[in-house]
């Protein structure tokens, strides 16, 4: 069993190396989209204009072989669309309810939209323009970052708007040198697994294994003649 | 007594090695086609592992239960090899050395449903702890766990049959029976017979989870029905090595 083990410790090793490598560079995307605003939205109606912000927390800690971006976009406005002449996302390091309430209040206020914004620039980690359409953020790794994404825009004749917000994390897929030393190190095992099987059953390949392997045939072959 | 248990040890040993030597080409195949698919679900499921709270969605249960389908004809292939080598003949040059019915017997048991399942759970645990070890703390075993039972009991049970009618041929249709007819022929009875409320098992329901506990995961009902599987691969072990001491007869 020994070198069966050993065999399949070393294919696995070899292999899932080679998969690494050849997977190194690809993308692994989840989607998580908060639609139409959820989990969080704060939306100011101001006279012919309507300012709204929606908030999401990002959980994304350190995990290895892996490097993070988020791709955001705005695919709709409703009930209705229209053109936003304002919109853009931001990640900022502060945890979401810290960040929640204190862009809620800034919201309140007279002139309180370009306040968030600058307070915002100022605490950005990365931001970009959803005017365009997508962009993607990219994600310090190890931090709990929060997405926020500012939307100003004409009211029009509509009651209310909601932008609708996707947001999708994107892993791409580096593999770290750890994993290549543990692929390395688990292929080694079987390898040296192997040799101490064979190692410790010198006698058995001479022995009983041989004979059985060459009577076999032989039997059959007797009996095949036999049989004529 | 005890340099007894050392010899017949040493005898299921160097048996074992025999039948390792049959089977070792499939299990190496099975090996290179199953553990880069693993490796392939582990890498997508580990990237979105803060994303999603459980990592393995329906896709990577997908690509479990193809992949456990290859360990499942794996094992037909060595269990059809030892029905094969008792209806050829090869038995008789094997039993003419100091081996007792029981220890060969024992030993192609264990060559190829111990080995071979433990070949399986290597495959999946490796490229595991070679992407993401902490992905073993987020995984949900239990499914898994059930898969590789259900394929060492049905193995277990086709060994005992394979052991009672002998012949490659005989082993083969068994194994597809047992692993793939039998299955689907029981759900097909069961959405038949199963009327609401859903969450409790009927008889034939009860029994059909017993023999294939991994089918839980897609009924809408509460039971656990492993310990019967145990139970079930326990006895055709203990029913196996009976007939082969008492009733095993052995012609050239």
């Amino acid at each position: 069993m020994l070198r069966e083990v050993g065999l399949a410790i070393l294919i696995s090793g070899l292999a899932t190396l080679a998969v690494l490598l050849v997977m190194s560079g690809q993308t692994v995307t989840s989607y998580w989209g908060f639609y139409g605003g959820t989990p969080v939205i704060t939306s100011t109606l101001r006279g012919d204009q309507i300012d709204v912000m929606i908030n999401g927390p990002i959980e994304v800690k350190k995990v290895e072989g892996y490097s993070y971006r988020v791709r955001v976009q705005i695919p709709a406005m409703r009930p209705q669309p229209i053109k936003p002449s304002f919109a853009r996302a931001y990640l900022i390091l502060s945890p979401n309810s810290k960040v929640d309430k204190v862009v809620r209040n800034e919201l309140r206020d007279e002139g309180g939209f370009m306040r968030l914004i600058k307070t915002l620039e100022a605490n950005e980690v990365a931001s970009c323009d959803l005017l365009q359409g997508e962009c993607a953020l990219p994600i310090p790794t190890g931090k709990e970052v929060t997405l926020i994404t500012v939307v100003r825009s004409k009211r029009g004749n509509q009651p209310y708007i909601i932008p609708d917000v996707v947001a999708s994390l994107e892993a791409y897929i580096r593999p770290s040198r750890n994993q290549l030393i543990r692929a390395l190190d688990a292929a080694a095992i079987g390898a040296v697994t192997v040799v101490v099987h064979y190692y410790y059953n010198k006698d058995e390949y001479s022995g009983l294994r041989s004979k059985l392997r060459n009577l076999v045939p032989l039997k059959r072959k007797g009996k095949e003649e036999k049989g004529r | 007594m005890r340099g007894s248990l050392r010899r017949k040890f040493r005898e299921i040993s160097i048996y074992q090695g025999y039948v390792h030597g049959i089977v070792v080409l499939s299990l190496v195949i099975t090996v290179l086609i199953i553990v880069p698919i693993h490796s392939f679900i582990l890498l997508n499921a580990s990237a979105s592992i803060r994303v999603r709270p459980t990592a393995m969605g329906g896709l990577d249960m997908f690509f479990l239960n193809f992949t456990s389908f290859f360990l499942s004809l794996t094992l037909i292939f060595a269990v059809a090899t030892y029905s094969e080598e008792l209806l050829s003949g090869g038995v008789t040059l094997a039993l003419s050395h100091p081996i007792s019915r029981t220890s060969y017997v024992l030993s192609w048991m264990l060559a190829s449903l111990v080995t071979t399942t433990l070949i399986y759970f290597l495959s999946i645990l490796i490229p595991l702890l070679i992407i993401n070890p902490s992905l073993v703390e987020a995984l949900k075993f239990r499914e898994i766990f059930l898969k590789i039972l259900e394929i060492f009991e049905l193995g277990s049970l086709l060994f005992l049959i394979s052991s009672i009618f002998r012949g490659r041929g005989k082993a083969i249709i068994v194994g597809l029976i047992l692993y793939y007819f039998l299955p689907m022929i029981s759900l097909f009875a069961i959405s038949i017979t199963l009327v609401p409320p859903h969450q409790r098992a009927t008889p034939l329901l009860r029994v059909m989870l017993a023999f294939y506990p991994s089918y839980r995961t897609m009924l809408p009902i509460n039971s656990s029905p492993w310990p019967a599987t145990v139970l079930i691969a326990l006895a055709s072990w203990g029913l196996t090595l009976l007939y082969a001491k008492y009733r095993m007869e052995v012609r050239s």
